[in-house]
């Protein structure tokens, strides 16, 4: 007879609101959609892009969120710099290129020419402007960048708090993975038929994933998870990994997924017969042990980091799954004027294995596989749509593959005169949580 | 094609990343080595008067300085815009001697 081990849900700071029913009316509304664009996508600090590519002055990337575009740079001194990517002569793109390096910003259409820190350096004809042109009034208009974990953050709103307090608690926990040492391996965004909180959703419960991927039930025991809710919105979860889903009959070996995470660090498959549950709790010592040997240091790593993963969901559109050697960054955006579709982002990191460590821990440095000491090139970007992954053209891994085969029926279903509201289960707190600070901001907040 | 000058660069050998600029007949030739192999183009953006060598050159791309256009040095071929069209590409030859630019196009 197997008993779930079930873990308590963590709430750090309630919603401000009351829980309200989620209806539709959210995720099909153009009328939502705008309100969307006024009142969360200005006033929110959103994941923007990548420190590793703003390093040189002059390095620009741009960021469309809504109908703005925002244009985040490198200046001379060598700080990070975010503008409205709008020309104050006529309102055009300043950049029209995604990414790129330049060595002033030339408005392609008049050619007013900015500097790295927006100034107002140069007017073709000065003289056709009669009364002159204040060049400190046009310079472009800024808005707040910051940068932690390698991720570039911006915010519209000068009376937001401060990334680091906005991001708060949960970012403390993502902090402890070093996102900014791990290398990118690819860079992915998938068109899909559904409204941008439908990703966010799917993110937010593992109620799912009994169902829809069954997998995982190889891996790790999602019903115990623990959940977290947290100020401004922001919710994670925290699952015990290099197990299995206790709610089956415990296996009387280790499946080949935990026999491969046994190998890799080093442990021996067969010695554990008929104790399979133990595997998670010796991990995080194998990994201590192999760890240096292998290139990677686990110094500062608590143990249930070893064994676990976690997963933040930063309000209002980024996702971060975290563990000690890999990360997966996702964000998703809306479609600038059609509710049913959206823009879904996934970046892709893992840690390398590093001759250093095995120095410093004077042990010879044998990788798990020496491909992986190569140096990896920053992956293009990927854009495709949905029915790429559904043909199986494109994959985002199996587990987000299966995801995608099935969200836009979601919105479907939610477009019909059948369907009310949701009702959601108590393993759905972080959806309900997530819902309410949605409400609150599209409130007047006036609390 | 007509048989046109052949121009020795002055460099015998360029480092992976650099670029330099030669005249040939008048025309300025941008070369560049990018993971060993030589590259030349012609020193001028297909989209407005600036020359491609004031840009930054990253891997097998090139940055105009000016509105940021991209451009692949192994093709010529406009990768972004506001450059709508390819930059001419040319013909480089190592030999004993050290390293030749030639006015003719080079076929592909
Ligand atoms: S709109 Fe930019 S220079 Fe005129
Ligand atoms: S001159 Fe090169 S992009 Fe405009
Ligand atoms: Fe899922």
């Amino acid at each position: 007879m197997n008993h779930v081990l079930a873990r308590a849900n963590v709430i750090h700071t309630p919603a401000p609101v009351a829980a309200q029913p989620i209806t539709a009316d959210r995720y099909i509304s153009t009328d939502w959609l705008a309100r969307e664009a006024d009142r969360i996508w200005p006033r929110a600090w959103l994941f923007a892009g990548l420190e590793r590519d703003l390093a040189e002055p002059g390095d620009y990337r741009v960021f469309n969120i809504a109908y703005e575009s925002i244009l985040i740079t490198r200046t001379e001194p060598g700080e990070l710099a975010a503008f409205f990517n709008v020309c104050q002569h006529r309102g055009a793109r300043v950049v029209v290129n995604d990414h790129g390096w330049v060595k002033n910003f030339v408005c392609p259409y008049h050619g007013w020419t900015y500097g790295y820190d927006g100034h107002l350096d140069h007017v073709p004809d000065p003289e056709r402007f009669t009364g002159g042109i204040d060049c400190e009034k046009r310079s472009l208009r800024p808005i707040r960048v910051g940068a932690v974990g390698g991720l570039v953050w911006i915010c519209m709103d000068e009376a937001a708090p401060s990334l680091t307090d906005f991001l708060g608690e949960a970012w403390q926990a993502v902090a402890a993975y070093h996102l900014e040492d791990m290398t990118l391996y690819e860079d992915q965004t998938v068109e899909l038929d559904c409204n941008w909180k439908a990703v966010f959703d799917n993110f937010g419960e593992l109620y799912h994933v009994d169902h829809i991927h069954p997998q995982h039930e190889l891996l790790f025991d999602c019903p115990t998870a623990e959940n977290h809710l947290f100020d401004y919105g922001h919710t994670g979860v925290v699952i015990d990994g290099h197990t299995v889903n206790t709610r089956m009959p415990i296996p009387e070996k280790p499946n080949p997924y935990l026999k491969g995470q046994l190998r890799m660090f080093g442990g021996d498959p067969d010695a554990y017969d008929g104790r399979v549950l133990e595997i998670r709790t010796d991990i995080p010592r194998l990994r201590r042990e192999a760890g240096p040997r292998l290139g990677w240091c686990y110094d500062d790593m608590s143990d249930l980091r070893l064994s676990d993963i976690e997963q933040y969901n930063f309000f209002p559109n980024t996702m971060i799954t975290v563990q000690p050697d890999d990360a997966i960054v996702m964000r998703t955006r809306p479609h600038p004027t059609d509710p049913n579709k959206c823009f879904w982002d996934k970046l892709t990191f893992r840690r390398q294995p590093r001759a250093e460590v095995a120095d410093r821990a004077n042990v010879a440095f044998e990788p798990h596989d020496p491909a992986d000491v190569a140096d990896v090139p920053r992956p293009e970007h990927d854009q495709f749509t949905q029915d790429e992954i559904i043909a199986g053209n494109k994959s985002m891994t199996i587990t987000i593959d299966q995801d995608i085969h099935l969200i836009r029926d979601i919105q479907a279903g939610m477009r019909s005169r059948g369907f009310r509201d949701a009702k959601l289960c108590d393993d759905e707190i972080r959806v309900q949580h997530y819902h309410d600070w949605l409400n609150h901001w599209m409130g007047d907040r006036s609390e | 094609m007509i048989e046109s000058e052949k121009r020795r660069v002055p460099y015998r050998a360029l480092s992976n990343g650099q670029m330099i600029v030669v005249d040939v007949e008048g025309e300025a030739i941008l070369v560049c080595r990018v993971e060993g192999r030589y590259h030349a183009l012609r020193d001028l953006c297909s989209h407005a008067d600036q020359a491609l060598s004031e840009g930054r050159l990253r891997g097998h791309t090139i940055y105009c300085p000016l509105h940021g256009s991209r451009f692949d040095v192994r093709t010529g071929e406009c990768l972004s815009p506001p450059a709508t069209f390819s930059v001419k590409r040319f013909l480089v030859e190592e030999s004993d001697e050290g390293l030749f630019v030639s006015r003719a196009r080079e076929e592909d």
